[in-house]
């Protein structure tokens, strides 16, 4: 079918049903296509196409129709020209053919112009571009101002307000709004006490209780940090290669927290995290907030991060949808191109550094390459202030108008408030961090502290000294026993299944013929005790290991955090060679180091004995009473696990042995010699051996204190020598800095002396003391600097934004602001979208009330506090949930008036954070680096704590709608099924339910008392009489059932505590767990 | 016990159940129902209702995808001209213009790291040879002797292109944007929020094998972005011990002590309820719970295949070390869509060919060349493949010249992938890149088109789903290729 002909067939259709109608048929298409360009906002070529009487006016004198001649319209023209350069509307597809059969039709009848028709209003008039002033109360006899708005609403709208929630609702409402946590049963009950005499003081005091308490900065922090989409650096973990964000940015979010409980100003936080480097260059805490800039950081696009922090700067602070005008002007807001990148150029010279925290922190290797700082203060500065800014044809980065650089500037239709940026002079402990005094104290604190533990270790090492050589004496009079097997941590003769003691993860395990036998060939088939092992421990495992399999490789892991980091060691033969082994694992990967290899022959089906001797980084391991192995491990120790594994075989375990390594016990520190394992015979030899490393570590420890006090007496005095070289150079303090820092380099040569555990170490630390003594000698002024130097100015852009930002005639920071405040409160904004104030987005709700707040907000320092305060003590605030069935209120389904309070699932870190508090397991340690995102469901640290980037999520936060990192102004809330999943299966929600149950178990008398508590702590309310009775009969049914056994689930035991033994009490478990589960567990009434 | 609502929801018909149980069609997504019902009086814009948009061809889709770029060169676009001026640069071969030249080197590319990549510039022969397959004659490379079987079933599509020259491509074959431009739903993700469940047991977007990794996109390919969580693929581990996230409380709890605790949660439930008569999220939650107890019994099922028989299992290559695991996952796959999951993504590592390439993918497509090829005869035997649409695709090609000594670099301007089944014509080589394989020459299609294509096959305009407040470009939406449907 051609087109023609399809046009004919359209208008022909168009004719015989109805004639075309302006408002019918022709606006909306106008409307659609054309008002972008040529409506209230734009009027390109100086046409309007937003009424019928602009069509007529056309474009600058000049007519755009015909009215009754469509064929000589040049608006026809335009849009059915075939030269596509010409045709209208520029993009998309073009008008289709009834829509243009339709305009025809309305010009052949003369254009006919409906009657009081309205013109597009000017976007700069929307409301969210008006000043905000503050609107009279309505005086409708309500104690709180809130009310009284809200109350006019819902007169207008023939609304009534929800009676009060009962109290215990009220109660956990609050606690999980403000701190989010539950209250504890103490809590509830004085309560509802006082709340019986005078609820509402009894509620003001909670509120200020709360307000105050540290959690109330974690509460509030977090839902800032989805505004400002906080994210923990990310890119690749393996090898420490940052592509996003920054490292230790951490700070940011601690200082967050600090300032919500602070109750530091609104204006205050946004004017740090845009340039805390100029309002606040000295001030090491207040540069943590630039954090904010520093999260858009891309490793390998500047561009990607420049738009970035234009466009969530827009959305999060102003409610302005800044995006589109990346590439054109803004087609629905009146902002253009070029206010896009004269925004950008704010931000165009800065850039971030680490800075130093405490003079000699170490290094870590990044991506392979560089040495970056292990701790430190992620920080923007300015880098570059000449950077120019252009703009970017479509966006297009390849395609900067070089001809015309951008100067920074606002855009317009936020109205005149004056700009004026300034360069900032950086005072030196600015431009040179290490010169800050609160660097230099805390590097000076640093030095002292490690003067103050080689002090301790020097008494430690004479008392060790004293006792081993107590020990020999004792040994020479035959007073000295070996240690007894009581003393041990762990023993295992695999008699019978213990469940309490172990876990297995994989493989088949059975017992057996007296017997642990692990049957399935297979990789890493693995045992793990539940429990820790104590830090420097000694270990006897008797196994033999039997046919088939390739590599027959029995051992046993230690440290083992989980199954992908642990130590090692291990026996294994192939037939043709055997060997006994150490090596780690780390980041779920094996490491072999060499010097962890010995060859030894190792049989099968005959019994090995694998002694260990662990303490500090040394290992020692026996094989059937020989030393076979002296090894230094290179992987850090830390607090784990043992474990027994087979790999590629199977194997028969007669016995285990775990306990604390003897102090006296000496481990071999070089090559094998014929130490005697720690379980076996002990003789005068190892006395003495234990006799001459105490002195060894006397002697190593004598050094050390006094390299820490050398290295302190340097560091003051490069201090001295950098602080006079700020004003005139001082040739003396520079050889005295010089003098004394090649005297800790001698001290410290000698000390890796002291220390070698071989040969080559020993030959390595000579040279470097003859290197040390010989620059001792030389009598110059040149010292380490203490670190590195940047730019003196800056250009005060950043600054004069902020102050733009917080102006009392910005017409959207505050309004933004409170926006987000009462979304949080109420599960519900004023302004729909909380982050598009602009013309696509609603107007709000309660507009009067909305300017009244932000008013509020400004009129008191911006200090936040004083809102929660307001908004958690009204009447709507403290309403009931319940949905009424009255008329009205089937009308205002969305409760967009508030005739009740919203009910809410609880955020993500809720969910886990309150599992947590009702189980009475919550650790309140606040602040610190950033948690692995894997231990959440063994750490009991609240949710906020642990990396969150848009690559690691703690998965079962991901699953109750976790904020994207990149984006999130609101958040969501789904139900999944997963959800359910993961807290009916989670270790986390078995763990919990099970501790609870226990305690619960302790305190309570009866099954009644117990349901009743259980309740209170989970649910933080009594049950009902219905709920009691159910409670009860499942307690006792589910007792029954359980006590019947029952077909267990397949998989690996999720959980860490096991269940209780006694079907009574496992049923009480299972009663906890239903409650976690309740829908009133997750939900806020 | 408030009966009479709770049992409500189990009376009336499904469809009004579930809008009433506050799930709707599209996984149980509350807010976006309450969006619906919020956003739909003013009739502007509501979500999807679970129904496609014309008729359907398909059903549901298993997508292949090879992380780390397979060689288009040596897989399904054979070019003969490597073979013949094999170590001349591409400036001596006479075809140094037309890649040289041509508009679109260097342009569609958007540089990683601000560092246009290097051209490897010395052609390398092909490493296997070719033989015309089937009635259609397409040619494929020696080293998939299975999948050339079924060459009639397969539309190539041999005109490929992306603009991210590094691994990051893996999100953009999967979301349609370059890593510079962030997150984006996922196409699988699109289908499942577009049409919701068949089967309320399961999950509906499903996926095997190890994601791309963090430095690439990672869960990303999968991830629902805006769309939403619940749309993300969840990812299924082959083991039926465990298959699911929290899909099992392990040994310490019985199924009879489980299902002790779920009744007594839902009469605790009912009682809270009387309180909250009209309280949609609790009526979904309560239906979750349903759901997740009745996830946790079918997804194990779905993963034992002693039901299969050895004949079945020996199809999919199951009993050879080297094809168990792919084979595996495609034998899973088919009892996914079998049981009306919507979306099954298999990821299947390992092809970075920087070196070595002979040694690599004939390892490599020796892996999954038995195993997909079983999969759609398979499928074909039960009469699956006609509603099963089944895609195979991977980042990138790889480049004409040699990267090092035995090697092809990354190459995204112009590569392979192909479909088969759900209304998707065989036997059809589609497109094509220039002489060296170099640049997709004729009717080139950027990644999104296959996304369009297969929503389109699934009963979907791409553009019907665009979610307010998330403008989407034209080149998102893509371009449904239709000169390979039936």
């Amino acid at each position: 079918m051609n087109k023609a002909w399809l046009i004919a067939l359209a208008l022909l259709t168009t004719l015989s049903v109805h004639a075309a109608d302006y408002l019918r048929d022709i606006k909306p298409v106008l409307k659609a296509r054309c008002y972008e360009c040529h409506g209230g906002l734009k009027q390109k070529a100086g046409l309007r196409l937003d009424t019928a009487a602009n069509v007529r006016k056309g474009a600058k004198g000049e007519l755009v129709i015909t009215p009754g001649k469509p064929g000589e319209s040049l608006l026809i023209e335009k849009i059915t020209t075939a030269d596509l350069d010409e045709r209208m509307p520029p993009e998309g597809e073009p008008l289709k053919a009834n829509e243009i059969a339709a305009l025809k039709e309305w010009i052949a009848a003369g254009a006919p112009v409906p009657a009081q028709e309205e013109a597009q209003a000017n976007p700069r008039d929307h409301w969210s571009f008006q000043p905000i002033k503050r609107p009279p109360v309505p005086a409708l006899n309500q104690p709180n101002p809130i009310d009284n708005f809200l109350e006019a609403k819902r007169r207008e709208h023939n609304l009534k307000a929800n009676p009060p929630a009962p109290a215990a609702t009220q109660l956990r409402r609050v606690y999980l709004d403000l701190i989010g946590l539950p209250p504890t049963r103490d809590q509830l009950k004085a309560f509802q006490k006082s709340a019986g005499r005078n609820p509402d003081s009894a509620f003001e005091k909670v509120v200020a209780e709360l307000l105050a308490s540290p959690q109330h900065g974690e509460r509030w922090g977090r839902h800032w940090m989805d505004i400002w989409r906080y994210s923990d650096w990310y890119g690749r973990r393996p090898s420490n290669e940052i592509r996003y964000s920054q490292r230790h940015i951490w700070r940011w979010r601690d200082w967050i927290i600090e300032s919500v409980n602070a109750d530091k100003g609104y204006d205050r936080m946004l004017t740090e995290m845009l340039a805390a480097d100029e309002v606040a260059p000295a001030d090491t805490d207040a540069l943590r907030a630039t954090g904010f800039l520093g999260r858009n950081w891309y490793k390998f696009d500047r561009n990607t991060w420049l738009f970035e922090t234009v466009e969530r700067t827009g959305e999060g602070l102003l409610g302005l949808t800044f995006r589109c005008a990346r590439c054109h002007d803004h087609k629905f807001d009146p902002v253009t191109q070029k206010e896009y990148y004269q925004f950008r150029a704010f931000f165009e010279p800065h850039g971030f550094r680490t800075d130093v925290l405490a003079v000699g922190t170490g290094t870590e290797t990044d991506n392979g390459k560089s040495q970056v700082l292990k701790d430190g203060l992620a920080r923007a500065y300015d880098a570059e202030p000449g950077r120019p800014t252009f703009l970017f044809r479509r966006g297009d980065d390849r395609q900067p108008l070089k001809d015309d650089p951008l100067s920074p500037a606002t855009p317009a239709a936020f109205g005149r408030i004056p700009l004026a940026i300034q360069p900032v002079s950086l005072p030196p402990e600015s431009w040179y961090p290490a010169l800050n005094p609160a660097v230099l104290k805390s590097s000076y604190a640093q030095a002292e502290k490690a003067i103050r533990n080689a002090e301790a270790s020097v008494k430690k090492a004479e008392s060790n000294e004293a006792a081993a050589r107590k020990a020999l004496a004792d040994f020479d009079a035959k007073k000295s026993q070996p240690p007894k097997p009581e003393n041990l941590w762990l023993t295992d003769n695999f008699k019978k299944r213990r469940d309490d003691t172990w876990k297995i993860v994989n493989g088949e395990w059975v017992y057996e013929k007296g017997r642990l036998a692990q049957k399935k060939v297979g990789t890493f088939h693995t045992m793990v005790s539940l429990a820790n092992h104590p830090r420097d421990f000694r270990a006897r495992v008797r196994y033999i290991a039997r046919e088939p399999g390739n590599y027959h490789s029995v051992g046993v892991f230690f440290d083992a955090v989980d199954l992908r980091a642990a130590q090692a060691v291990y026996t294994s033969t192939t037939g043709k060679s055997s060997a006994v082994q150490a090596f780690h694992r780390t980041g779920g990967r094996e490491i072999y180091p060499p010097a962890g290899v010995v060859k030894r022959p190792i049989k099968l089906n005959e019994e090995i004995t694998l002694d260990l001797a662990v303490r500090g980084p040394w290992l020692n391991v026996w094989v059937n009473g020989r030393l076979d192995i002296v090894y230094q491990m290179p992987l850090a120790r830390r607090d784990g696990k043992f474990a027994l594994w087979v790999h590629s075989g199977v194997a028969e375990f007669l016995e285990v042995r775990v306990g604390k390594l003897p102090a006296q016990f000496a481990l071999a520190k070089a090559k094998p010699g014929s130490l005697a394992s720690p379980f076996g015979k002990l003789t005068k030899e190892s006395f003495a051996s234990a006799v001459e490393s105490a002195e060894k570590a006397k002697a190593v420890a004598g050094q050390q204190l006094k390299v820490a006090q050398l290295e302190l007496a340097a560091l003051k005095a490069r201090v001295a020598a950098e602080r006079a070289k700020l004003k005139k150079a001082d040739e003396n303090l520079a050889k005295t800095a010089a003098r004394a820092e090649r005297e800790a380099a001698v001290a410290k040569a000698e000390l890796a002396g002291l220390e070698a555990a071989d040969d080559k170490q020993r030959a390595a630390a000579g040279k470097a003391l003859k290197t040390a003594q010989a620059n001792l000698k030389k009598d110059d002024a040149k010292y380490t600097a203490l670190g590195k130097a940047y730019p003196k100015q800056s250009t005060g852009r950043r600054s004069a934004l902020a102050r733009w930002l917080i102006d009392r005639r910005n017409p959207r920071t505050a309004r933004v602001a409170v926006n987000h405040i009462w979304a949080r409160h109420f599960g519900k904004p004023l302004v729909p979208n909380t982050a598009n104030f602009g013309l696509v987005g609603k107007p709000p709700t309660h507009p009067k009330l909305l300017d009244w707040l932000a008013a509020e907000l400004m009129d008191n320092s911006w200090r936040m506090k004083h809102l929660h305060r307001l908004i958690v003590t009204s009447a709507a605030y403290r309403q009931s949930t319940v949905v009424g069935s009255e008329a009205p209120r089937k009308a205002d389904r969305d409760n967009n008036f508030l005739s009740r309070m919203n009910s809410r699932r609880m955020e993500a870190e809720l969910v886990r954070d309150s599992m947590l508090a009702a189980a009475r397991e919550l650790d309140l340690k606040t602040g610190g680096p950033e948690l692995a995102d894997n231990l959440g469901q063994t750490s009991r640290r609240r949710s906020l704590y642990f990396r969150t980037t848009p690559d690691n999520k703690m998965q079962m936060l991901e699953l109750f709608d976790l904020a994207n990192p990149n984006e999130c102004y609101e958040r969501r809330e789904s139900v999944m099924p997963q959800q359910a999943l993961a807290l009916l299966n989670s270790a986390l929600a078995l763990d919990l339910s099970r501790i609870l149950a226990r305690k619960l178990a302790a305190e309570a008398k009866g099954p009644e008392v117990f349901v009743a508590a259980a309740f209170e702590w989970v649910l933080s309310r009594s049950p009902s009489k219905e709920e009691m009775a159910a409670s009860l009969k499942f307690l006792e049914q589910q007792e029954a059932r359980l006590a019947k056994g029952g077909t267990p689930f397949t998989g690996a035991n999720a959980a860490k505590v096991p269940a209780a033994k006694e079907p009574a009490q496992r049923a009480r478990e299972n009663l906890v767990q239903v409650l976690f589960n309740h829908n009133d567990f997750v939900t806020i009434r | 016990m408030s009966a009479n609502w709770f049992n409500s929801c189990g009376r009336v018909s499904r469809r009004n159940f579930l809008s009433d149980c506050g799930m709707g069609f599209t996984g149980l997504a509350l807010g976006s129902m309450l969006a619906r019902d919020g956003i739909a009086k003013e009739g502007a814009w509501a979500p999807p209702n679970g129904q496609p948009h014309f008729a359907p061809k398909a059903k549901r889709v298993i997508w292949f995808f090879m992380v780390g770029g397979t060689s288009h060169l040596e897989s399904f676009d054979p070019k003969p001209a490597l073979n013949k001026y094999a170590g001349l640069t591409i400036g001596e071969s006479p075809h140094g213009d037309a890649v040289l030249k041509s508009k679109f080197y260097r342009k569609n590319v958007r540089d990683f790291a601000g560092v246009p990549r290097n051209l490897m510039p010395k052609l390398y022969p092909l490493q296997i040879g070719f033989k015309q397959h089937g009635q259609s004659g397409i040619a494929v490379s020696d080293w998939w002797p299975h999948l050339s079987r079924h060459i009639d079933d397969l539309a190539v599509v041999r005109s490929m292109w992306t603009t991210d020259n590094d691994h990051a491509a893996q999100l953009q074959f999967h979301t349609g944007r370059h890593i510079f431009d962030g997150f984006h739903p996922s196409i699988g993700a699109w289908a499942h929020y577009a049409l919701g469940s068949l089967n309320d047991n399961l999950p509906q977007f499903i996926t095997m094998g190890a994601p791309p990794r963090d430095c690439c996109g990672g869960v990303g390919a999968h991830g629902g972005s805006y769309l939403g969580p619940e749309h993300a693929g969840i990812p299924m581990s082959t083991n039926p011990a465990n298959p699911l996230p929290f899909g099992t409380p392990g040994a310490s709890v019985t199924r009879e002590e489980r299902a002790g605790q779920l009744d007594l949660l839902r009469e605790l439930n009912g009682l809270a309820g009387v309180e909250y008569p009209n309280d949609a999220a609790m009526r979904a939650r309560i239906k979750a719970y349903e759901l997740a107890a009745r996830m946790q019994l079918a997804v194990p099922e779905v993963m034992k295949l002693d039901g299969e028989s050895e004949a079945t299992k020996k199809l999919y290559g199951m009993e050879q070390a080297a094809t168990k695991r792919v084979g595996q996952q495609a034998l899973i796959a088919r009892r996914l869509v079998e049981r009306g999951v919507r979306f099954v993504q298999i990821y299947d590592g390992g092809w970075d060919a920087h070196s070595k390439l002979k040694a690599n993918h004939s390892s490599h497509i020796k892996g999954v060349d038995q195993p997909i090829a079983g999969l759609l005869e398979d499928l074909k035997q039960r009469g699956l493949l006609d509603e099963t649409l089944v895609v195979w695709g991977t980042e990138f090609g790889r480049t004409p010249g040699a990267e090092r000594s035995d090697g092809r670099d990354h190459h995204p301007y112009g590569f392979s992938a192909w479909l088969a089944g759900g209304g998707i014509k065989g036997g059809i080589a589609h497109g094509a890149t220039d002489e060296l394989g170099f640049h997709a020459a004729e009717n080139r299609h950027y990644v999104t088109d296959l996304h369009a294509t297969v929503l389109h096959q699934l009963g979907l305009d791409s553009h019907q789903l665009e979610v307010p407040g998330h403008k989407r470009l034209e080149i998102d939406f893509g371009q449904p290729i239709r000169e390979i449907m039936a």
